[in-house]
């Protein structure tokens, strides 16, 4: 629950609307650099990697947020 | 200003390499390097404007070349240079001491600080990079002497860096400059660069990793089916358009703030998109209007970093990638947006996807050294987030006066909305047209951002209609309202003066004017009269011109039915013109009445003209698309213009004699007679020459000293060949018109005209519909003979409107349908009001009358003169590439012992093909090979001809144009033929040389043998290959051969060749 609260705030750094799970990510202002940044963010393991045709496919923030937490766990880092 | 040179490092290889295997896109650059001979269109510049209150000591020379070190010593990509053998890799070199750092620090008064800025900018890229021997980057500083501004610029190969890399770098330097990392803390660099060093060899890894997995085959598998369906995006097409260049571009520019760009925003959450969507949606709305298709492909940087430390590098991790956007007209705005949105996405999805797999799929030709995939790109720019408060307070990306692409588009966002730039390649698109291309961007892009269901098509305007309007300047002002009462003026100004010279003998213009009155009288006394369509079936300069003049005294107008044609053809003539009665012997079959001239003159008493200024002229058929023929009729108005101007234009005066050589069906016959009446000169038969006899029109020409000749374009050739063979200088001759189809001329045709200063080439252009419309003139001593020579400017009172495929005038360099308007229009074709609608239109162009599409392309160049690119119904087309068979021509009849020739396309599809067919001189043996390697040094490979057969003579259709289908259909049964002839055996290697090269090609594509005919593109070549052998070749022989030489025909015979030829 902490983790997603904290993927809420670090995903608001760089939405330019207000959102929830079910805003697509285009709407909350998130462009494909931003939504990289926020990976490079999440996973604290340099190695981890960024399967970028996966991000292709992300459309809404709930979404967004399965990816980001996927990512931070696969890298053996922390979402928080 | 002073500047401190810090020399290029020394380079030493002391100590223990890192050998890094690159990317398949780095490859790439690689190979582009080997390639092009501006090799510094890959220079990559970024400059950080600082803040000298945020940094933690003064900025000066010193501090600048510690913080710059610092930085090239923790980027170990920097540091990467590149080799191809044994294998193709990267090694880092050490990092540099302070001393050996490629920096210049240029300490300026602060008055002087933003023009050395600017200046430095543009500067610093203009130097190609040794990626052999590095270092790939260089760096410089502005500093304003006051202290109160700084800049620091790098500038470096893009192999080494993209534009994701500018976040790590300047985040780096941030660190510098404020003091968070020392830049003398050797140990805390040392230890950063070899993390960041195990971070690239990860990345590195992991990008090939991507590339190589089974599931990316398959994707770029299905991908390179989908872009062979594109059609190569050509913008201003041209027939001498350049194949290669040297990549000096220029940019122009516009922004996009205040209200607008809150629409531009407010659009992006309309239209659910990104701006990069958005940009992408107008921009191939601008490509496809400029380029005149229906499909674009737009190359795009993809972001492709893979591993989590990556984005702390400096390193080239892009995919460019090439995005497909349909473009139909008739789709709104925002339908439009989503399917680009969809395509972005699909890129997105398959960016592992490497560059170079999706080339060597798709085997574009390379004849060219341009991207092989697109030839428009768009960078977003965005990459860097400006003013975060740190030390580095903006950060730009100044060009260096280079041009990688045709055209190029960067959005760069800045403080108040978007900056958008079009950077272009000077030697294809000239400064005019690059103007029209960014109005055409901006006009969209204000559309869409406004109104999402807007149709695409609206979101151009028409260009302006000034050049349409726009005319040789050329005096043409007829003397009278009508044909007739201009002759009889000029009748009886010059009574006594020979107005028709044939073998029968002559007519002076008394002579003249009283035997078309009482022909006039006969024709009034056997009831015709104004608007009638009088038939002539005559014989003879005596007979045909006292006829025109009597049919037009009568306000009726004259059909000219020739003897060569089918009775049935000639019946239908008749019927569909109206034609009362006609003059000459009567034809068998044809059901009109027919009065013999001898009993047509009617009694002493001359009847009163009728003529008037709107009736018609003449009736010409020209054949339909539907098999039935369609009657032109032309007005006087139209033709007293052309008279008026031929006055002028062509020198006209009581001196002219002109040639009659055009039949009479052709409407190129009243350019040769009326207005030479009109201006009080002589008609001079042909006659007793057979028009297909040259050396005997030749030998009249010169008997007669006429002083214009009016040819068939294609009859021009033979014509100064037959004057250079038979020695035959014509000092009366002032003017050789052509027209009838596109004209091409050669050194041949050049040499007549400068053996002959004193006589113009005029090039006429102008469909039967309108008559002759548009002129282009050649002299001897012009500096330059296109080739392929542009049909020119339009005649006063005659409006050329090109039109583009969206439906609005044609920008500058946009080729469209011509459509011809103001005077020059005929009346329509007669008694056929149907098709009369469909080919001559209401002008909503600006003029009060009609226009009349001619169905035939042409493109307006900057300096306002059109040029003739086919017909846009029957553009041949050979794999894509647009073909022109002239230029092919153009090629064949240059080589020695070649007459004339013939380019024909035959089979579909896949099996369509070039065939060429010559007409060697009279002595002379055809030397195929011999002109299979002329035709292979001067044409890129798609032009090539597959086949060539020799011809006795060119078959000509029936209104004397080559025929073009006839010699299709023999080209096909020939190919039968070989085919079904036995096959020759294969071919074995002609000597060591080649034995040897087939060998060296075998081994490095891993196939048993090659041939040395085929490409090697065959057997799986691609042109990392292709570099990497002649780099063996260049080891091994001793010889550069220069890749964009061997990629005109690639095989091992080529490349013998190209060595015997360095070595000879």
């Amino acid at each position: 629950m902490t983790a997603q609260l904290d993927l809420d705030s670090r995903i608001a750094r760089y939405a330019t609307a207000a959102f929830d799970d079910d805003t697509s990510v285009m709407d909350a202002g998130l462009e494909s650099l931003s939504l990289l940044r926020l990976a490079v963010e999440v996973a604290a393991d340099d190695d981890a990697e960024i399967d970028a045709t996966r991000m292709a496919g992300v459309r809404t923030i709930g979404e967004l947020k399965q990816w980001l937490g996927d990512l931070a766990v696969h890298a053996g880092g922390d979402a928080a | 200003m002073t500047a401190v040179d810090i020399p290029a490092a020394d380079l030493r290889d002391g100590e223990p390499e890192t050998v890094l295997a690159i990317t398949e896109s780095q490859r790439g650059l690689l190979v582009v390097d080997s390639m092009v001979s501006a090799r510094q269109i890959y220079n990559q510049t970024m400059r950080f404007d600082l803040d000298p209150a945020r940094c933690a000591v003064p900025l000066d020379a010193a501090c600048v070349t510690r913080v710059l070190t610092a930085l090239v010593a923790v980027q170990p990509a920097l540091r990467q240079v590149f080799t191809l053998r044994p294998q193709v890799s990267a090694r880092l070199l050490p990092v540099p001491g302070a001393a050996e750092l490629p920096l210049r620090v240029h300490t300026v008064p602060g008055a002087d600080y933003d023009g050395v800025l600017a200046q430095v900018g543009a500067e610093i890229g203009r130097a190609p990079f040794d990626l052999a021997t590095g270092p790939v980057f260089r760096c410089a500083a502005v500093l304003a002497e006051d202290g109160r501004a700084a800049s620091i610029l790098l500038c470096a190969h893009h192999i080494v860096g993209d534009g994701l890399s500018m976040v790590p770098i300047m985040r780096d330097l941030a660190t510098l400059l404020d003091g968070t990392l020392d830049p003398a803390d050797t140990d805390a660099l040392l230890a950063l660069d070899a993390s960041r060093t195990k971070g690239l060899v990860k990345e590195l890894a992991a990008q090939h990793r991507a590339a190589g997995a089974e599931a990316t085959a398959q994707k770029a598998d299905a991908w390179a089916e989908r872009l062979r369906m594109v059609p190569p995006l050509v913008l201003y097409p041209r027939p001498n358009r350049p194949q290669q260049t040297d990549f000096r571009g220029d940019r122009v520019s516009f922004t996009v703030d205040g209200a607008l760009a809150e629409r531009f925003t407010a659009a992006c959450k309309r239209a659910g998109v990104s701006p990069f969507v958005l940009l992408t949606g107008v921009y191939s709305a601008v490509l496809a209007r400029h380029g005149g298709v229906d499909k674009v492909l737009i190359g795009s940087p993809f972001a492709a970093r893979r591993t989590i430390a990556s984005f702390d590098l400096c390193g080239f991790f892009v995919n460019t990638l090439p995005i497909t956007a349909e473009v139909d007209w008739a789709r709104t705005v925002d339908e439009h947006l989503a399917a680009v949105r969809g395509e972005i996405d699909f890129c997105r999805a398959s960016v592992d996807v490497p560059f170079t797999q999706l080339v060597s799929r798709v085997q574009p030709e390379r004849t060219n050294d341009r991207n092989p995939l697109f030839s428009a790109m768009l960078a977003m720019q965005n990459t860097a987030d400006n003013a975060d408060g740190g030390p580095v307070a903006e950060v730009h990306e100044p060009a260096n006066g280079t041009a990688k692409f045709d055209l190029w588009l960067g959005a760069t966002p800045t403080r108040h909305g978007w900056l958008l730039e079009l950077e272009y390649d000077r030697a294809l698109i000239p400064a005019r047209v690059a103007h029209d291309l960014l109005v055409s961007l901006r006009t969209a892009l204000r559309r869409a951002i406004t109104d999402g269901d807007l149709r695409l098509a609206d979101l151009f305007d028409h260009a302006s209609a000034a050049p349409s309007l726009r005319h040789d300047g050329r005096p043409a002002t007829p003397a009278a309202p009508t044909i007739t009462e201009w002759f009889e003026q000029t009748a009886e100004r010059h009574p006594d003066r020979i107005a028709v010279s044939d073998p029968d003998g002559e007519l002076t213009y008394r002579e003249l004017a009283e035997q078309a009155g009482r022909l006039a009288t006969g024709l009034a006394e056997r009831g015709i009269g104004p608007g009638d369509v009088v038939g002539m079936r005559l014989d003879g300069l005596h007979d045909v011109v006292p006829t025109i003049l009597a049919v037009l005294r009568r306000g009726a107008a004259y059909l000219p039915l020739e003897t060569g044609l089918p009775v049935e053809r000639l019946a239908g003539m008749v019927a569909r013109a109206g034609c009362r009665l006609a003059v000459g012997e009567p034809i068998e079959g044809v059901p009109v009445p027919a009065v013999p001239l001898a009993d047509l003159s009617g009694d002493a008493r001359i009847a009163p003209s009728q003529a008037r200024p709107d009736a018609g002229v003449y009736v010409l058929f020209t054949s339909g698309s539907t098999g039935r023929p369609k009657g032109v009729l032309m007005g006087q108005r139209s033709l007293l213009n052309l008279a008026a101007w031929q006055q002028g234009a062509l020198d006209m005066s009581t001196d002219t004699r002109f040639l009659q050589f055009a039949p009479a069906g052709f409407d190129v016959s009243f350019q040769e007679i009326v207005p030479v009446l009109l201006g009080g000169g002589t008609v001079v038969s042909r006659r007793p020459a057979d028009r297909r006899d040259m050396p005997a029109v030749l030998r009249r020409v010169a008997d007669t000293a006429v002083t214009h000749v009016f040819l068939p374009a294609a009859a021009l050739r033979s014509f100064v060949q037959c004057a250079a063979r038979q020695r035959v200088h014509l000092p009366a001759l002032r003017y050789l018109c052509v027209s009838g189809e596109q004209l091409l001329t050669d050194d041949e045709i050049r040499a007549f005209f400068v053996e002959h200063p004193q006589c113009e080439l005029v090039n006429l252009y102008g469909p039967t519909e309108a008559q002759a419309v548009t002129t282009h003139r050649l002299h001897g001593d012009d500096p330059v003979w296109p080739t392929h020579v542009p049909i020119g400017t339009a005649m006063p009172g005659v409006a050329t409107y090109v039109v583009d495929q969206t439906g609005h005038l044609a920008p500058y360099g946009v080729a469209g349908d011509l459509f011809i308007g103001g005077i020059a229009p005929a009346e329509g074709y007669i008694n056929d009001p149907e098709r009369t609608a469909a080919a001559f239109l209401p002008d909503h162009f600006g003029g009060n009358g009609v226009m009349y599409r001619t169905g035939d392309q042409v493109v307006r160049d900057e300096h306002d003169v059109l040029t003739y690119l086919g017909r846009g119904d029957t553009q041949v087309k050979i794999r894509g590439h647009r073909v022109e068979l002239g230029e092919l021509e153009a090629v064949a009849n240059a080589v020695p012992g070649v007459r004339a020739s013939v380019a024909v396309v035959r089979g579909d599809a896949q099996t369509r093909e070039l065939v060429l067919f010559v007409v060697a001189e009279p002595d002379a043996e055809l030397d195929t090979d011999g002109l299979r390697a002329v035709c292979a040094r001067r044409l890129p490979p798609h032009m090539l001809p597959a086949r060539i057969f020799d011809l006795d003579a060119v078959p000509l259709s029936a209104t004397g144009k080559t025929d073009r289908k006839a010699l299709t259909a023999l080209a096909d049964q020939l190919v039968a033929e070989q085919l079904t002839a036995p096959a020759p055996a294969a071919a074995a290697p002609a000597d060591d040389l080649t034995a040897e090269l087939c060998a060296l090609w075998a081994k490095v594509l891993s196939v048993p043998v090659v041939d040395p005919d085929t490409p090697v593109m065959q057997y799986g070549g691609h042109s990392l290959v292709i570099v990497q052998v002649l780099g063996e070749v260049q080891q091994r022989y001793q010889v550069t051969v220069q890749v964009i030489d061997f990629l005109r025909a690639p095989t091992v015979a080529t490349l013998a060749a190209l060595i015997r030829e360095a070595t000879r």
